[in-house]
């Protein structure tokens, strides 16, 4: 990220900072939908965290901080989203469409499908740590300082989000096996 | 096993295949009307002002007078006067007696408690009054730890350009006489170590970069506080997290293998000599933790472990491991050595995990273990306090600030709370 830009931003310059929300649009629209998985949720998240980042830039201490500083304001923007919606989100079952996009093909559908559901059982903030650290790439001291929280925090955080994943898959594996010998 | 079996087994690429499924969502263009809305939204909307710190105000010209001196009356000069004498004199007499240090190991009584929050290092009394910032300005000030002998801090201050460029700082206990004594290229969620006699610093260098341009482990390197100059002691163990043991001859550190995922914990003299694997603990990186030295430097703890977490001790000299926990079903996080070296506290998840862990203290052979009931705390390190009758530990709910807590470790009264301004991460004990 270009720390002009973000000085330029910071001092007021709109221009300047329209360059910066083009720019990391994309980035941060993934980690939304992957959070929310939901595409109109993650289009509200984003767009709200960008407003925040041009209103709260002034408060910036630090601009090569920005890219980490712009996550947190997603991450929380995407914890309003959350909220507001959990009791729709619980009652809903929606599959994330991939538009766009060519389908990994190493991944075996039977492990997408269960990743999704086991995915769906975290909570946000569970979801957030896991996105941060196995799709932005961002080391656990950082996804602490993204996330506002100590290191240990975002370590059992990660080791909670991981266990419930892993639980969540070994319990399909279960109900497959049951309903297989059911039908057999 | 059918080959779906497989593919829902637990197994050890379970981050791998989880990184692939991100990557395989993640690959859609956000629609233009997001960045479009947003910019229409922001257009011709005035910022936030930012919050300048007390040394940073504008100047601005006051109506406040003086008095000229000629004024004061000759009663007031002369009780200026006794005044300064008696502070000469108390002064004097504290030079004179010589302050008593504290050992570096081993109880000893408990001072001010440092922490930081919204970038700047604080420090309060132990029961949570008097909190106050020692640090203040645009830099960006985390990690404060206090030497053994509670004379001095040393925080990490990040005010560069680069954005891995860090300076470590030492000032006296009140913030005073700040000096750098290294600028390594690490960043501020690293962690240092005293020596035992307070004139060397252990820290982590020369990070390794990830794809996101951010690392956490990298050599491990001294300065030398006296000497004024600094040495790399280790090349290419991903090392962090150094402990320097109490005789001052060795230093441990987790050795991470990130192409693994796993960490291992190992030793080098404090020259640099005869680094070696201590052990093994099969764990994974991100659940193995900073080792810790018992008081009399003969053991060190660690938790780690690649399902459930256990509490485990290694014998310093021959690497021997004892699992002190050894629960198959609960997970124990967070160990910490009482300064005594008789007990150790860790934390395990409620069952199911919610916001609040569950605290135990056990016997330094894993023997009577109990909880302490009344704590308070979320999955963060947990410190004993120097005279070993608080434990501190970071309140969180995920959602709002994060606070200190003081935890009576005899369990008869209710934990502290100590209020951070902003998000605590990170804290540490004055000795005195």
């Amino acid at each position: 990220m270009d720390r002009d830009l973000v000085e330029r931003a910071m001092r007021g310059d709109h221009e300047a900072f329209a360059v910066l929300a083009k720019a990391s649009v994309d980035r941060l629209f993934n980690v939304a939908r992957l959070i929310l998985r939901d595409h109109n949720r993650a289009e509200d998240a984003t767009q709200e965290a960008l407003v925040a980042a041009w209103h709260d830039l002034p408060a910036l201490r630090d601009p090569d901080r920005f890219e980490a500083w712009l996550h947190r304001l997603l991450v929380r923007s995407c914890y309003r989203e959350a909220r507001r919606y959990r009791r729709l989100q619980e009652m809903e079952i929606q599959e994330l469409a991939v538009e766009g996009a060519e389908p990994d093909r190493s991944l075996l559908l039977a492990d997408r499908d269960v990743l999704e559901r086991g995915f769906r059982h975290l909570d946000p903030d569970q979801r957030a740590v896991l996105v941060l650290h196995h799709y932005v790439g961002f080391p656990l001291a950082e996804i602490a300082d993204v996330l506002g929280v100590p290191l240990g925090t975002v370590k059992s955080r990660l080791f909670r989000a991981t266990q419930a994943m892993r639980s969540a898959l070994a319990a399909d594996a279960s109900s497959t096996r049951l309903t297989e010998r059911r039908i057999g | 096993m059918t080959p779906r079996d497989e593919t829902l087994v637990p197994r050890d690429d379970f981050d791998r295949l989880l990184a692939a499924w991100f990557e395989a969502d993640a690959t859609t263009r956000a629609p233009e009307t997001i960045a479009d809305a947003a910019l229409a939204r922001t257009s011709g909307t005035r910022q936030r002002p930012r919050w300048l710190p007390f040394g940073r105000w504008p100047a601005m010209q006051t109506a406040l007078r003086l008095p000229s001196l000629a004024s004061i009356p000759r009663v007031a000069w002369v009780l200026l006067i006794l005044a300064l004498l008696v502070a000469l004199l108390a002064v004097a007499v504290a030079f004179v007696g010589g302050r008593k240090v504290p050992p570096p190991f081993g109880p000893a009584q408990t001072g001010l408690v440092a922490f930081d929050a919204n970038g700047d290092i604080y420090v309060a009394n132990a029961d949570g009054t008097n909190r106050h910032a020692i640090t203040s300005g645009a830099s960006v000030d985390t990690a404060p730890t206090w030497s053994l002998d509670g004379q001095h801090l040393a925080w990490f201050s990040k005010t560069s350009a680069d954005a891995r460029q860090v300076s470590i700082v030492i000032a006296d206990a009140s913030g005073a006489n700040p000096w750098v004594v290294a600028t390594p290229d690490t960043w501020t969620f690293s962690s240092v170590s005293w020596s035992p006699d307070g004139h060397r610093l252990a820290y982590i260098d020369h990070v390794t970069v990830t794809k996101a341009g951010w690392a956490d482990s990298g050599d491990l390197a001294i300065a030398d506080l006296t000497a004024h100059t600094t040495a790399t002691l280790t090349h290419g163990v991903a090392a962090s997290d150094p402990a320097w043991a109490p005789d001052g001859r060795q230093i441990a550190f987790k050795a991470s293998n990130s192409s693994a995922g796993t960490s291992q914990l190992d030793l080098v003299g404090a020259d640099g000599a005869n680094p070696h694997r201590l052990s093994t603990v099969d764990s994974d990186n991100a659940g193995f933790s900073a080792p810790q030295w018992s008081p009399d430097g003969t053991r060190l703890l660690v938790w780690g472990g690649t399902g459930t977490h256990d509490v485990f001790v290694l014998d310093a000299a021959t690497g021997q491991v004892t699992n002190l926990t050894n629960s198959e079903n609960a997970d124990d996080f967070w160990a910490t050595w009482s300064n005594d070296g008789s007990r150790i506290a860790y934390e395990t998840f409620a069952n199911p995990p919610g916001p609040i862990d569950i605290v135990h203290v056990i016997a330094a052979d894993g023997s009577g273990d109990h909880v302490l009931t009344n704590a308070h705390v979320t999955g963060s390190t947990m410190l004993w306090s120097p005279d070993d009758k608080f434990l501190i530990g970071w309140d969180n709910d995920g959602t709002s600030s994060q606070n200190l807590v003081l935890i009576p470790v005899d369990g008869t009264t209710p934990p502290t709370l100590i209020p951070a301004p902003s998000n605590s991460i990170t804290g540490s004990w004055q000795r005195r």
